[in-house]
């Protein structure tokens, strides 16, 4: 190829980029810094949603702290009507929250939250192995504290305080785990 | 001429660019920030909502505050850049 083809097909390419930048007059430069700013407002819309995010968290945390001041009462069976090594499931603090009620042996009973810590499915209580054991990973917990023993969950179970009164076994309160320990 | 190839358009759009990376980087403290918190009141920490409701608040008006300033970046280079061509004649 020649010098003066090579020249000639470059300038006529550029003739041919100048008239299509005419026909099509999109703007990139004027394209990309709208879309700078799109994005720009689209980072401060998430850094809102994370703002409300923790908002929520301390509108939780206050209606918990109210709820956690004003326990309810309420009696969850009869002293001896479950035996040892069984288990009951009742509805503690709200009607939608399961707990369960093990007897651990002849005077001693526990009771936890059902719901696992890990993917919330429901604990099941193993008399053999003394232990609450999550059918779904495999997440053990300590009967005693409702420690975990083994498996994916993060934390231990929250535990439902009890009373005995006048035959009658009744949640005053629950508690998680370390917080016995504080009081 | 057109806008957006002057020279204080391209420093507009700079000054927009170097904004939006630091609202990046805000973003990702803020993001980090509301995991941790939320993971440490699940597990009975339930002092830590409040200072990190506020310390979110403060990144959240970072942010809206690089926002503003490169809107108002842009408006004064749109002033500038459309006086251009008068200064020029
Ligand atoms: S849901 Fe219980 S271990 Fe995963």
């Amino acid at each position: 190829m020649s010098d003066s083809s090579v020249r000639s097909s470059t300038v006529q390419s550029s003739e041919e980029t100048r008239l299509w930048r005419e026909e099509f007059s999109v703007a990139a430069a004027e394209q990309g810094y709208v879309e700078r700013r799109q994005f720009g407002k689209f980072l401060l819309l998430i850094s809102g949603a994370m703002f409300a995010g923790q908002l929520w968290l301390l509108a939780k945390e206050w209606m918990a702290r109210a709820r956690r001041s004003v326990w309810p009462r309420r009696e969850v069976a009869v002293a001896g009507e479950i035996p040892v090594g069984g288990a009951r499931v009742f509805q503690y603090p709200g009607p939608m929250d399961n707990c369960l009620l093990v007897r651990v042996d002849e005077t001693r009973y526990v009771a936890y939250s059902q719901k696992c810590t890990h993917l919330s499915c429901a604990v099941i209580y193993s008399a053999a192995h003394k232990r609450l054991e999550c059918p779904c990973h495999e997440g053990y917990f300590s009967i005693d504290d409702g420690h975990v023993i083994q498996g994916p969950p993060p934390r231990p179970l929250p535990k439902v305080d009890l009373e005995l009164s006048g035959g009658k076994l009744i949640a005053i309160g629950m508690s998680e785990f370390g917080k016995d320990q504080e009081r | 001429m057109a806008l957006h190839d002057s020279l204080t358009r391209k420093r507009a759009a700079r000054a927009i660019e170097g904004s939006l990376m630091l609202l990046v980087v805000l973003l990702v403290v803020q993001v980090w920030l509301l995991m941790a918190s939320v993971e440490s009141w699940l597990a009975g920490h339930h002092d830590v909502a409040l200072p990190a409701a506020v310390l979110s608040g403060a990144l959240f008006a970072g942010c809206l505050g690089l926002t503003l300033l490169a809107r108002r970046t842009d408006r004064i280079a749109a002033l500038l850049g459309s006086k251009e061509p008068k200064d020029q004649a």
